[in-house]
């Protein structure tokens, strides 16, 4: 790789390093609470 | 390399790597609707394929980028980079055999367009929890589409490598948003930790080996020669270069690869002119500097392909003096031959 190309990559990996993880713990944080599961309903089988 | 002009120049190791990468994604597509079928007995067998194409297609994208950085951490995994384009197209099939399933499973019976419904249906935009992932993942494809379209040597060369690698860094748009529309996607209904641990794990993976490999190449970047008495600059000792390999060095802002082989000393660019490989990992083949990347060959004293081929790479003046090597930083134009500096009457350590 010639050196711009290097020192492109570079940048680009630090702001993903801060980026992505923000973006997955603010995904973690914010997580609905699922509804539990009724076992009597199979909603599969009226697709 | 080939004289002849082929689509797909098919050899042995070719073959291997691609009946690998399949029998693999059969493997796993299999044994992950095999078993969720038996841990969840009523899934259809969509939604199980849904789960299996986006989770192979996003485990496969972990892998593709995290050979790079493996590549310039330790030249062992350098095999796996030699077909790197096919994972990348294998990618581009298995997500949009997740995209195709996924559109036509939410939103292919409204009554609306189910592209339509994938922009419409949802615009929650200030939403987290709420946030409209498939919008994400619908970009994500159309940059791995673009990648795997052009990912063949044709489009190299039309394109100009400049431009094609530009073109190919968007893998790691595509990367992001990928990771954005699992986390605020399936991870969001998702109750076990198993999946966000193994996506923290993954993410983790690949931030910290772009950033090793990162400052690694830095470090050699920023290495300073020392000056000698004229414009040439003392790089390296013989002794320190592999019989038939390189040692690169970073002089002029740029950098050269220095290579030994039968009893001389030449330097040239270490920027292949396929795909920008580094040409001070390869070694001297047949005569040739062989790029570790694809093959590509060069003539050691005057960087010129041997014919017909026609790339050419810049060439450095050497001289060896007290067993180190000193080299003009002064690139000279791509193909011009230098004669190269002999090693004879020098302390020689043959190193392999």
């Amino acid at each position: 790789m010639t050196r711009p190309l290097r020192r492109a990559h570079y940048r680009i990996w630090l702001i993903l390093a801060v980026l992505l993880p923000a973006v997955f713990v603010a995904g973690m944080l914010t997580r609905r609470s699922a509804t539990p599961a009724n076992p009597h309903l199979h909603w599969e089988h009226y697709k | 390399m080939s004289v002849q002009y082929k689509a797909i120049a098919w050899n042995r190791q070719k073959r291997i790597y691609d009946t690998v990468v399949a029998g693999s994604v059969v493997a796993y597509v299999v044994l992950f609707c095999g078993f969720g079928a038996l841990v969840h007995p009523n899934a259809t067998i969509e939604t199980l394929l849904i789960k299996a194409f986006g989770t192979a297609a996003l485990l496969l994208l972990h892998v593709i980028l995290c050979i790079g950085p493996l590549c310039r951490l330790d030249r062992r995994f350098l095999p796996l980079l030699y077909n790197r384009r096919h994972l990348g197209v294998t990618t581009f099939l298995l997500a949009l055999a997740h995209g195709v399933f996924a559109i036509v499973q939410f939103h292919g019976f409204g009554d609306v367009h189910p592209l339509v419904s994938v922009f419409a249906g949802n615009t929650r935009f200030d939403s987290v929890p709420d946030f409209p992932f498939q919008v994400l993942g619908l970009f994500a494809l159309v940059i791995l589409f673009l990648m795997a379209s052009t990912s063949h040597d044709f489009w190299l060369h039309n394109l100009t490598p400049r431009l094609w690698k530009g073109l190919h860094m968007s893998v790691y748009a595509a990367y992001g948003l990928l990771i954005a529309h699992v986390a605020l996607g399936t991870l969001q209904s998702e109750t076990s930790p198993v999946l966000a641990a193994i996506l923290g794990a993954g993410l983790a993976t690949v931030l910290t080996l772009h950033i090793a490999a990162a400052r690694r190449e830095r470090r050699v970047d920023e290495a300073v020669s020392q000056p000698a008495k004229d414009a040439f600059v003392e790089v390296c000792e013989v002794n320190n270069i592999p019989e038939n390999q390189a040692v690169v060095v970073s002089v002029g802002g740029e950098r050269v690869a220095v290579f030994r082989y039968a009893g001389k000393v030449s330097a040239i660019s270490n920027v292949c002119r396929h795909q920008n490989g580094p040409l001070g990992e390869g070694r001297v083949i047949d005569g040739c500097v062989t790029c570790p990347w694809h093959g590509y060959q060069y003539l050691p004293d005057s960087g010129c392909s041997p014919p017909p081929f026609t790339e050419k790479v810049a060439t450095f003046r050497t001289r060896v003096a007290g067993g180190k090597v000193l080299l003009d930083p002064r690139p000279l134009p791509a193909g011009t031959r230098v004669e190269p500096a002999s090693v004879k009457g020098e302390p020689i350590e043959v190193l392999r």
